[in-house]
Protein backbone atom coordinates (compact mmCIF):
# COMPACT_ATOMS: atom_id res chain seq x y z
CA UNK A 1 0.00 0.00 0.00
CA UNK A 2 0.94 3.63 -0.81
CA UNK A 3 0.58 5.67 3.16
CA UNK A 4 1.06 8.68 1.46
CA UNK A 5 2.36 10.09 4.34
CA UNK A 6 3.42 13.26 2.99
CA UNK A 7 0.25 14.47 2.90
CA UNK A 8 -0.32 14.42 6.71
CA UNK A 9 3.34 16.08 7.51
CA UNK A 10 4.02 19.21 9.21
CA UNK A 11 -0.04 20.24 9.70
CA UNK A 12 0.63 21.53 12.91
CA UNK A 13 2.55 24.77 12.94
CA UNK A 14 2.77 24.53 16.50
CA UNK A 15 3.80 21.10 16.68
CA UNK A 16 5.80 20.23 13.61
CA UNK A 17 7.49 17.29 12.31
CA UNK A 18 4.19 15.34 13.03
CA UNK A 19 2.28 13.26 11.20
CA UNK A 20 -1.65 13.41 11.26
CA UNK A 21 -2.48 9.52 11.16
CA UNK A 22 -5.54 9.37 12.74
CA UNK A 23 -7.40 12.45 12.19
CA UNK A 24 -6.24 15.97 13.22
CA UNK A 25 -6.00 15.38 16.84
CA UNK A 26 -3.68 12.56 16.99
CA UNK A 27 -0.12 13.68 16.15
CA UNK A 28 2.59 11.08 15.29
CA UNK A 29 6.17 11.51 15.78
CA UNK A 30 8.53 9.25 13.94
CA UNK A 31 8.53 6.43 17.14
CA UNK A 32 4.47 6.38 16.68
CA UNK A 33 4.78 5.82 13.14
CA UNK A 34 6.93 2.90 13.14
CA UNK A 35 4.75 1.33 16.12
CA UNK A 36 1.74 1.99 13.73
CA UNK A 37 3.54 0.53 11.04
CA UNK A 38 4.76 -2.12 13.20
CA UNK A 39 1.38 -3.17 14.27
CA UNK A 40 -0.66 -3.27 10.90
CA UNK A 41 2.43 -5.83 9.71
CA UNK A 42 1.67 -7.82 12.80
CA UNK A 43 -2.32 -7.66 11.80
CA UNK A 44 -2.20 -8.33 8.31
CA UNK A 45 0.63 -10.59 7.31
CA UNK A 46 0.11 -10.22 3.43
CA UNK A 47 1.38 -6.75 3.82
CA UNK A 48 4.36 -7.00 1.80
CA UNK A 49 5.29 -3.48 0.84
CA UNK A 50 4.56 -0.15 2.27
CA UNK A 51 5.35 3.41 0.19
CA UNK A 52 5.67 6.76 1.10
CA UNK A 53 5.47 5.72 4.76
CA UNK A 54 7.10 9.21 5.62
CA UNK A 55 7.07 12.47 4.39
CA UNK A 56 9.14 13.13 1.33
CA UNK A 57 12.39 14.30 2.74
CA UNK A 58 12.13 12.61 6.29
CA UNK A 59 15.28 10.55 5.29
CA UNK A 60 15.29 9.76 9.15
CA UNK A 61 12.10 8.23 9.53
CA UNK A 62 12.63 6.28 6.28
CA UNK A 63 15.84 5.00 7.74
CA UNK A 64 14.69 3.71 10.69
CA UNK A 65 11.61 2.32 9.14
CA UNK A 66 14.35 0.80 7.05
CA UNK A 67 16.03 -0.79 9.90
CA UNK A 68 13.24 -2.34 11.59
CA UNK A 69 11.84 -3.99 8.21
CA UNK A 70 15.31 -5.02 8.02
CA UNK A 71 15.41 -6.64 11.74
CA UNK A 72 11.79 -7.76 12.44
CA UNK A 73 10.09 -8.48 8.90
CA UNK A 74 12.33 -9.21 6.35
CA UNK A 75 9.98 -9.89 4.00
CA UNK A 76 8.55 -6.72 3.86
CA UNK A 77 10.18 -3.84 1.13
CA UNK A 78 9.44 -0.47 1.44
CA UNK A 79 9.02 2.22 -1.50
CA UNK A 80 9.62 5.84 -1.94
CA UNK A 81 7.70 7.27 -4.84
CA UNK A 82 7.45 10.56 -3.13
CA UNK A 83 11.03 11.26 -3.25
CA UNK A 84 10.86 11.41 -7.68
CA UNK A 85 8.35 14.51 -7.37
CA UNK A 86 9.70 18.02 -8.14
CA UNK A 87 12.89 18.67 -6.51
CA UNK A 88 13.36 15.54 -5.09
CA UNK A 89 16.43 15.13 -6.60
CA UNK A 90 17.70 18.44 -5.88
CA UNK A 91 17.67 17.77 -2.40
CA UNK A 92 18.70 14.54 -2.82
CA UNK A 93 22.25 15.98 -4.22
CA UNK B 1 -0.45 -4.96 -29.19
CA UNK B 2 -0.89 -1.96 -27.15
CA UNK B 3 -4.86 -1.75 -27.22
CA UNK B 4 -4.33 -5.29 -26.23
CA UNK B 5 -1.76 -5.26 -23.39
CA UNK B 6 -4.11 -2.72 -21.63
CA UNK B 7 -7.30 -3.42 -22.97
CA UNK B 8 -10.04 -2.85 -20.58
CA UNK B 9 -14.04 -2.42 -20.77
CA UNK B 10 -16.71 -0.82 -18.72
CA UNK B 11 -18.65 -3.66 -18.78
CA UNK B 12 -16.33 -5.93 -16.50
CA UNK B 13 -13.54 -4.78 -15.07
CA UNK B 14 -10.05 -6.45 -16.41
CA UNK B 15 -6.84 -6.31 -17.91
CA UNK B 16 -5.47 -8.08 -19.96
CA UNK B 17 -4.79 -11.41 -18.18
CA UNK B 18 -8.50 -11.45 -18.25
CA UNK B 19 -9.29 -9.82 -21.60
CA UNK B 20 -11.90 -11.32 -23.20
CA UNK B 21 -11.57 -10.92 -27.04
CA UNK B 22 -15.01 -11.98 -27.64
CA UNK B 23 -16.95 -8.87 -25.95
CA UNK B 24 -13.89 -6.55 -27.03
CA UNK B 25 -15.17 -3.87 -29.37
CA UNK B 26 -14.29 -0.50 -30.37
CA UNK B 27 -17.73 0.34 -28.27
CA UNK B 28 -16.47 -0.53 -24.82
CA UNK B 29 -12.90 0.21 -24.84
CA UNK B 30 -12.73 3.25 -22.76
CA UNK B 31 -9.71 5.47 -23.92
CA UNK B 32 -11.62 8.62 -23.54
CA UNK B 33 -15.51 9.74 -23.14
CA UNK B 34 -17.49 6.87 -22.70
CA UNK B 35 -20.15 8.04 -24.42
CA UNK B 36 -18.25 9.48 -27.03
CA UNK B 37 -17.34 5.57 -28.00
CA UNK B 38 -14.58 6.72 -30.77
CA UNK B 39 -11.55 6.14 -27.56
CA UNK B 40 -10.32 2.82 -29.75
CA UNK B 41 -10.36 5.13 -33.19
CA UNK B 42 -8.53 7.79 -31.39
CA UNK B 43 -5.76 5.63 -29.72
CA UNK B 44 -4.98 4.38 -32.78
CA UNK B 45 -4.38 7.58 -34.74
CA UNK B 46 -2.18 8.59 -32.04
CA UNK B 47 0.10 5.52 -32.06
CA UNK B 48 0.22 5.48 -35.69
CA UNK B 49 0.73 9.11 -35.78
CA UNK B 50 1.98 10.99 -32.97
CA UNK B 51 3.77 8.63 -30.78
CA UNK B 52 5.49 6.56 -33.89
CA UNK B 53 6.61 9.69 -35.20
CA UNK B 54 8.50 10.36 -31.62
CA UNK B 55 10.29 6.73 -31.78
CA UNK B 56 10.80 6.31 -35.50
CA UNK B 57 14.29 5.67 -36.46
CA UNK B 58 15.63 6.04 -32.77
CA UNK B 59 17.80 3.57 -31.62
CA UNK B 60 16.53 2.78 -28.09
CA UNK B 61 19.71 1.72 -25.24
CA UNK B 62 17.10 1.32 -22.73
CA UNK B 63 13.72 1.11 -21.32
CA UNK B 64 14.72 4.52 -19.61
CA UNK B 65 15.29 5.80 -22.93
CA UNK B 66 12.61 5.13 -24.50
CA UNK B 67 10.46 6.23 -21.24
CA UNK B 68 12.09 9.40 -21.95
CA UNK B 69 10.99 10.13 -25.36
CA UNK B 70 7.40 9.07 -24.22
CA UNK B 71 7.32 11.48 -20.82
CA UNK B 72 7.98 14.06 -23.34
CA UNK B 73 4.65 13.13 -25.01
CA UNK B 74 2.73 13.58 -22.13
CA UNK B 75 -0.18 16.19 -22.32
CA UNK B 76 -0.24 18.67 -19.22
CA UNK B 77 -1.69 21.21 -21.20
CA UNK B 78 -5.25 20.34 -19.59
CA UNK B 79 -5.00 18.43 -17.05
CA UNK B 80 -7.93 16.24 -16.22
CA UNK B 81 -10.03 16.47 -19.21
CA UNK B 82 -11.13 12.93 -21.04
CA UNK B 83 -8.65 13.60 -24.17
CA UNK B 84 -5.81 14.56 -21.61
CA UNK B 85 -6.04 11.33 -19.25
CA UNK B 86 -6.76 9.22 -22.24
CA UNK B 87 -3.52 10.89 -24.20
CA UNK B 88 -1.31 10.05 -20.67
CA UNK B 89 -2.54 6.51 -20.17
CA UNK B 90 -1.86 5.43 -23.43
CA UNK B 91 1.79 6.63 -22.83
CA UNK B 92 1.84 4.28 -20.31
CA UNK B 93 0.24 1.55 -22.19
CA UNK B 94 2.81 1.94 -24.59
CA UNK B 95 5.61 2.34 -22.24
CA UNK B 96 4.42 -0.92 -20.74
CA UNK B 97 3.68 -2.74 -24.21
CA UNK B 98 7.62 -1.88 -25.36
CA UNK B 99 8.56 -3.25 -22.34
CA UNK B 100 6.85 -7.00 -22.56
CA UNK B 101 7.65 -6.40 -26.53
CA UNK B 102 11.58 -6.76 -25.78
CA UNK B 103 11.05 -9.09 -23.25
CA UNK B 104 9.65 -11.14 -25.53
CA UNK B 105 12.55 -10.45 -28.13
CA UNK B 106 15.00 -11.79 -25.10
CA UNK B 107 13.14 -15.20 -24.99
CA UNK B 108 9.71 -15.68 -26.62
CA UNK B 109 8.45 -18.17 -24.76
CA UNK B 110 8.35 -17.54 -21.57
CA UNK B 111 8.07 -13.56 -20.98
CA UNK B 112 8.89 -14.20 -17.30
CA UNK B 113 12.51 -14.80 -18.16
CA UNK B 114 12.44 -12.33 -20.60
CA UNK B 115 11.92 -9.65 -18.15
CA UNK B 116 14.93 -11.35 -16.20
CA UNK B 117 17.14 -11.06 -18.78
CA UNK B 118 16.10 -7.62 -20.42
CA UNK B 119 16.27 -6.43 -16.78
CA UNK B 120 19.33 -7.91 -15.15
CA UNK B 121 21.64 -8.68 -18.41
CA UNK B 122 25.04 -8.75 -16.65
CA UNK B 123 23.95 -11.00 -13.53
CA UNK B 124 24.93 -14.20 -14.18
CA UNK B 125 23.89 -15.88 -11.41
CA UNK B 126 20.66 -14.25 -10.53
CA UNK B 127 18.93 -13.89 -7.20
CA UNK B 128 15.36 -16.02 -6.91
CA UNK B 129 14.42 -13.02 -4.79
CA UNK B 130 14.93 -10.38 -7.17
CA UNK B 131 12.68 -11.61 -9.74
CA UNK B 132 10.34 -8.82 -11.34
CA UNK B 133 7.05 -8.89 -10.02
CA UNK B 134 3.93 -7.82 -11.32
CA UNK B 135 2.35 -4.66 -9.40
CA UNK B 136 -1.42 -4.08 -10.05
CA UNK B 137 -3.12 -1.03 -8.29
CA UNK B 138 -6.66 -2.17 -6.33
CA UNK B 139 -7.42 1.05 -5.03
CA UNK B 140 -7.20 4.52 -5.80
CA UNK B 141 -7.61 6.53 -2.67
CA UNK B 142 -6.36 9.06 -0.91
CA UNK B 143 -7.09 12.79 0.82
CA UNK B 144 -6.50 14.26 -3.02
CA UNK B 145 -9.53 11.52 -4.31
CA UNK B 146 -11.41 12.83 -1.60
CA UNK B 147 -11.29 9.12 -0.33
CA UNK B 148 -12.42 8.65 3.23
CA UNK B 149 -9.25 6.42 3.65
CA UNK B 150 -5.95 8.22 3.51
CA UNK B 151 -3.65 5.62 1.92
CA UNK B 152 -3.77 6.53 -1.81
CA UNK B 153 -2.95 2.89 -3.13
CA UNK B 154 -3.80 -0.25 -2.19
CA UNK B 155 -1.60 -3.12 -4.64
CA UNK B 156 -1.47 -6.12 -5.39
CA UNK B 157 2.34 -7.86 -5.59
CA UNK B 158 1.94 -11.30 -8.07
CA UNK B 159 5.15 -12.80 -7.65
CA UNK B 160 5.50 -15.26 -10.74
CA UNK B 161 8.11 -16.99 -9.58
CA UNK B 162 6.35 -18.28 -6.09
CA UNK B 163 7.18 -21.80 -6.03
CA UNK B 164 5.51 -24.78 -4.19
CA UNK B 165 1.75 -25.42 -3.12
CA UNK B 166 0.00 -28.95 -3.24
CA UNK B 167 -1.16 -28.54 -7.04
CA UNK B 168 2.79 -28.28 -7.82
CA UNK B 169 4.37 -31.57 -8.87
CA UNK B 170 7.63 -30.55 -7.24
CA UNK B 171 8.89 -26.82 -6.60
CA UNK B 172 8.31 -25.64 -10.47
CA UNK B 173 6.82 -22.56 -11.23
CA UNK B 174 3.22 -22.33 -11.30
CA UNK B 175 2.25 -22.36 -14.88
CA UNK B 176 1.16 -19.11 -15.85
CA UNK B 177 -2.29 -19.95 -16.84
CA UNK B 178 -3.43 -20.99 -13.80
CA UNK B 179 -2.00 -17.50 -12.52
CA UNK B 180 -4.46 -15.95 -14.73
CA UNK B 181 -7.23 -18.01 -13.18
CA UNK B 182 -6.40 -16.83 -9.94
CA UNK B 183 -5.95 -13.57 -10.60
CA UNK B 184 -9.53 -14.01 -12.50
CA UNK B 185 -10.91 -15.41 -8.64
CA UNK B 186 -9.41 -12.36 -6.83
CA UNK B 187 -11.23 -9.92 -9.31
CA UNK B 188 -14.21 -11.46 -8.84
CA UNK B 189 -14.45 -12.00 -5.26
CA UNK B 190 -13.46 -8.20 -5.01
CA UNK B 191 -16.73 -7.33 -7.20
CA UNK B 192 -18.63 -9.26 -5.41
CA UNK B 193 -17.47 -7.62 -2.18
CA UNK B 194 -17.90 -4.37 -3.61
CA UNK B 195 -21.70 -5.33 -4.82
CA UNK B 196 -22.76 -6.20 -1.21
CA UNK B 197 -21.38 -2.78 0.20
CA UNK B 198 -24.00 0.14 0.86
CA UNK B 199 -22.34 2.25 -2.20
CA UNK B 200 -22.12 -0.89 -4.55
CA UNK B 201 -20.06 0.05 -7.83
CA UNK B 202 -21.43 3.12 -8.47
CA UNK B 203 -19.44 4.17 -5.30
CA UNK B 204 -16.51 2.30 -6.37
CA UNK B 205 -16.40 4.09 -9.50
CA UNK B 206 -14.19 2.11 -11.59
CA UNK B 207 -11.06 5.03 -13.16
CA UNK B 208 -10.35 5.41 -16.91
CA UNK B 209 -7.20 3.37 -15.54
CA UNK B 210 -9.29 0.74 -14.92
CA UNK B 211 -9.06 0.95 -11.07
CA UNK B 212 -11.72 0.95 -8.41
CA UNK B 213 -11.77 3.75 -6.56
CA UNK B 214 -11.38 3.56 -2.63
CA UNK B 215 -15.51 4.09 -0.88
CA UNK B 216 -14.77 1.83 2.17
CA UNK B 217 -14.97 3.93 5.31
CA UNK B 218 -11.14 3.44 6.75
CA UNK B 219 -8.07 1.38 6.35
CA UNK B 220 -9.15 -1.67 7.77
CA UNK B 221 -12.27 -2.45 5.66
CA UNK B 222 -9.99 -1.93 2.39
CA UNK B 223 -7.46 -4.40 4.01
CA UNK B 224 -9.99 -6.91 5.01
CA UNK B 225 -11.78 -6.94 1.53
CA UNK B 226 -8.69 -7.63 -0.53
CA UNK B 227 -7.12 -10.28 1.56
CA UNK B 228 -10.83 -11.98 1.71
CA UNK B 229 -10.24 -11.89 -2.09
CA UNK B 230 -6.87 -13.54 -2.29
CA UNK B 231 -7.88 -16.18 -0.14
CA UNK B 232 -11.04 -17.15 -2.20
CA UNK B 233 -8.77 -16.50 -5.13
CA UNK B 234 -7.01 -19.44 -3.90
CA UNK B 235 -3.13 -17.86 -5.18
CA UNK B 236 -1.96 -18.66 -1.91
CA UNK B 237 -1.44 -21.93 -0.16
CA UNK B 238 0.62 -23.62 2.42
CA UNK B 239 4.23 -22.92 0.88
CA UNK B 240 3.22 -20.94 -1.47
CA UNK B 241 2.53 -17.19 -1.32
CA UNK B 242 1.81 -16.18 -5.47
CA UNK B 243 -0.15 -12.98 -3.89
Amino acid sequence: MNADADSGYNKDAKDPGKYEQEGQKTQFGVEAMIEYYTKMLQEHPLLSYIEDAFGQFDFGGHKELKEKLQNEFPTVNMGLRQVFRTGGFARLK
Amino acid sequence: MYLEYQGRNELKHSHIWTYDEVQASADNLCWDNAEEKQGLKKSIELINGDVSLKLADTVLGSSIACDNILVDFLDKSAEGSDEVIAKNSLVRACSEAIMYAVAKCYCVNNVFDGFKESFYPYDEDIDITRNTKLLITVFNGGKAANSAVKFTKFYLIVDAAAQGGPDAADTARIDPIRIMGFYQKFLLTLKKAILSTKVGEAGFKLGVDGVYFNANANIAESFKMIEEAIVLSGANDEGRKLF
